[in-house]
């Protein structure tokens, strides 16, 4: 398969050659507003891209930290597909036994910051200028 | 959305206009311009210039015919519920266009339509909070939208026991009950699991004022939805969500984050500081304000807001709509349940 250039490569093209040569060019308010939005959509896909791999492995880790039972006895997940499969499974455990209240207080506190944490990350890749600290008005 | 939008069609509804409202106002009437306004996902707008005989409707008036769409938003009131509920709020003061001439099957077999005064002014959110020319107005807005609040938390079903909200909870459930129902309901027809919204749809049911105090809530009271001039507030819009609720809803949504257009640092609307907005509802309003009844339901309107630009996503892959921008909408999701989160930890 061609590498070069790379998915996120072309994907930074398509953001670039949106915001610098179609939206200048376009007078329609409405439709070159939604050019902006093609643009940003595809920026925070190569950004995905860039660190999804990474991002799952240690959303996994931290989820099989705070849930042990539910990855004991599983064969490791060695492929992609696999990964991707397990992180949706984990996180429709953790759903279930929030709303079911099958964690103690202490889980409970764990959850909601590996919660938390989770949506951090993925807003430091999506949105980087997103203020994630604690303290807004 | 764009169905039904050719010129042959906004031709024919032109004529269907001008025979419908001749015969209303009994004098002639002639459509002077046409046009189908984007945006509403549960309604057809049309810009409508109309030229008229009748005395009591006045020459030339550019107006604005809302039609039911198709298809509804849950919880949304249909063209003719809406209808009197702008009634009831003109009827209490509230600055809104007035509303006109509710009929059925004027737009579309079965559909109930009204007309309403066209506003000029700016409504863009982002423009709304940064414009320069907008900055005397900006001053006026936190007294002037106190002023409106109160205004529509004066209609009670005390006062108002003809209006009808037919897709809400019953009208005797605790406010906050109906709101995590409905939200319940949204998460139970997720294609994805969310951990964030289960976490915070439980601090919801665990910490839900204990009151019975409804008013007429608006429920979508933010920053967008009003016309503002460099005067300041001309017209409050959008009363679709309107129902009888906890009169904070509407202090805690106009407060939610993403309708502060990223001036982040005015809390209320992206405007105004909460302090300054809180005295003037109390003044306005004579009710006091309860800061933490507020903070809930800013918890609550993020919960709402983070399934809403889900669902609008939804409305993209569905293939009902074409419109990038709800994908864009639907991928900011996390930004609200994020923020729900953290306003929870920072508290009131």
């Amino acid at each position: 398969m061609q590498q070069r250039p790379t998915k996120i490569e072309l994907l930074q093209a398509i953001a670039k050659f949106l915001v610098a040569e179609a939206y200048p060019s376009i007078s329609d308010k409405r439709l070159s507003f939604r050019v902006l939005v093609a643009a940003n959509l595809a920026n925070i896909v190569a950004a995905e891209l860039e660190s999804e791999k990474t991002l799952i492995d240690e959303e996994i880790s931290r989820l099989a930290d705070l849930m042990p039972d539910a990855v004991a006895g599983r064969a490791p997940a060695e492929s992609e597909a696999e990964r991707r499969e397990l992180l949706s499974q984990l996180h429709r455990e953790l759903a279930e036994r929030i709303r079911q209240r099958r964690f103690s207080a202490e889980e409970k506190r764990r959850a909601w910051n590996e919660v938390k944490e989770s949506l951090s990350r993925t807003l430091a890749i999506d949105n980087p200028r997103f203020d994630r600290s604690q303290k807004i008005e | 959305m764009e169905n039904g939008h050719t010129p042959g069609a906004l031709a024919a509804l032109a004529r269907k206009i001008e025979r419908w409202l001749a015969d209303k106002t009994g004098g002639e009437v002639a459509v002077r311009d046409l046009q189908p306004l984007p945006g509403g996902a549960c309604q057809d707008n049309y810009r409508v210039d109309l030229s008229l005989t009748a005395a009591e409707t006045g020459r030339e008036r550019r107006m604005v015919l809302r039609s039911d769409a198709r298809r509804s938003l849950p919880a949304s009131l249909s063209r003719q519920e809406e209808f009197e509920v702008i009634r009831a709020a003109v009827g209490a003061g509230v600055k809104t266009p007035a509303v006109h001439w509710l009929t059925q099957g004027l737009v579309r077999e079965g559909a109930y339509a009204y007309f309403m005064d066209w506003v000029d002014g700016e409504a863009i959110g982002r423009r709304v909070v940064r414009n320069a020319e907008l900055a005397q107005a900006r001053q006026r807005l936190p007294h002037q939208l106190a002023e409106v609040l109160s205004k529509i938390h004066s209609v009670t079903p005390g006062t108002a026991p003809h209006l009808r909200f037919p897709n809400r909870p019953h009208p005797d459930t605790a406010p906050a009950q109906g709101a995590i129902e409905s939200i319940r309901k949204q998460i139970d027809g997720l294609a994805e699991p969310h951990p964030a919204l289960e976490l915070s749809t439980q601090w919801l049911t665990e910490n839900a004022p204990p009151i019975s105090e409804r008013t007429l809530v608006h429920a979508d009271f933010r920053t967008g939805n009003f016309i503002v001039s460099p005067e300041g507030l001309v017209a409050v819009l959008d009363w679709e969500f309107a129902h009888w609720g906890d009169p904070f809803e509407d202090l805690g949504w106009l407060c939610v984050r993403d309708w502060r257009f990223a001036q982040l640092d005015k809390p209320v609307g992206g405007f105004a500081p909460r302090s300054l907005f809180y005295a003037a509802y109390e003044r306005a309003s004579g009710r006091p304000v309860d800061p933490k009844r507020v903070h809930y339901w800013e918890v609550a309107g993020n919960v709402r807001w983070a399934l809403g630009s889900i669902y609008q996503g939804e409305r993209y892959l569905s293939g009902e709509e074409s419109d990038i921008e709800l994908l864009g909408i639907a991928r900011r999701a996390v930004e609200m349940e994020f923020e729900a989160l953290r306003l929870i930890d920072q508290g009131p």
